[in-house]
């Protein structure tokens, strides 16, 4: 819809509305707006790209806005500024791994159970609609669902505690609200993230204090 | 998927245990092929802004698709490939000749991406 607006604008000599993204097929996380005053449109589990046409009706009138939150700065039109994102994971998205040779395929098991459940947490595709949900602009969501899918795996575990600490830190110092439990993240999450999550990240934050 | 599409690769083990070990000089934008670079970034610029035709990148693009998919699919022949390698250079031409972008170098200006984004590949 936005691609046929723009066509029409430029034919008219107008400037086209800016908006992020990439794939088109609900994987990048590089799209999204406040559709009708919804992260990602009215449609649960949607990204913006994947919330088609059909969800309307002829003649409506479909209200857009950028992600609405102050560490999100506007770039221009729909399209923000997300590298906060990329900073907080840059604390503590890692795991440490030997260089060299490759390690074994099967030199760790992980039960299924758990595989599955740090699927779960890295399906995050960090779009941000957890944060223009929430009514705290927080980051909690985001930031729970990448800490969490390293905890819940062996390899992750050196750092588990001060991957938390870090994350979390970064997330207040880049101006995201604290969480309260309001649970528009959740809702709002195209990839239906679970806040259980941000249980399992307060619990290392909580763990990190015990040491 | 990350080795055959969207220019995005896992580096293997090999190369981050070289990179950690490796004494590199630092690079600048002094260095000449910085310096080339932006100087071909620069032109390539200018000769897109300055075309000022009456068609959009996006309608450009998708009649090459649609040639693509009309001559150059799985089911294909001699003679519509001959038509499709015709259609494509008359295409290019007119790329060139007839293309609009609004907007101007200095801001985030999505339509001058657009024809800088065919060198990539579709993220798929």
């Amino acid at each position: 819809m936005l691609d046929q607006l723009n066509e029409q604008l430029l034919i008219q000599g107008d400037s086209p509305v800016v908006f992020d993204h990439d794939c088109r097929e609900g994987i990048c996380g590089s799209c999204g707006m406040v559709i009708n005053g919804t992260a990602h449109g009215p449609r649960g589990a949607v990204t913006t790209c994947q919330l088609h046409m059909r969800t309307f009706s002829d003649g409506d009138t479909i209200v857009l806005e950028p992600w609405r939150a102050a560490s999100f700065p506007v770039i221009k039109d729909l399209m923000v500024d997300r590298s906060a994102f990329d900073r907080i994971i840059q604390t503590g998205g890692y795991i440490t791994v030997r260089t060299g040779s490759a390690p074994d395929a099967n030199a760790t098991p992980i039960s299924k159970k758990m595989a599955d459940k740090a699927m779960d947490a890295a399906a995050c595709i960090g779009c941000g609609a957890c944060v223009a949900a929430c009514p705290n602009t927080s980051a909690m969501l985001f930031t729970a669902a990448k800490a969490s899918h390293l905890a819940l795996l062996p390899q992750g575990q050196p750092e588990r505690y001060d991957r938390a600490v870090l994350m979390v830190n970064q997330m207040d110092e880049e101006g995201f609200g604290g969480c309260t439990n309001h649970q528009e993240c959740e809702a709002a999450c195209p990839k239906e993230i679970s806040i259980d999550f941000i249980d399992l990240i307060k619990g290392s934050l909580t763990g990190a204090g015990a040491r | 998927m990350q080795g055959l599409s969207d220019g995005y690769f896992i580096a293997p083990y090999t190369i981050g245990n070289y990179l950690a070990q490796a004494q590199l000089d630092p690079v600048d934008d002094a260095h000449a092929e910085a310096r080339g670079a932006i100087e071909a970034v620069n032109q390539q610029t200018e000769r897109l802004l300055n075309i000022n035709g009456k068609r959009t990148v996006d309608s450009i693009h998708r009649e090459l698709g649609q040639l693509m998919w009309d001559y150059c699919g799985m089911a294909r022949n001699e003679s519509g490939l001959k038509e499709a390698l015709q259609k494509i250079p008359a295409l290019r031409e007119e790329f060139w000749e007839n293309i609009m972008i609004s907007g101007h170098n200095n801001e985030t200006n999505q339509e001058l991406e657009k024809p800088n984004a065919r060198r990539r590949s579709p993220a798929r």
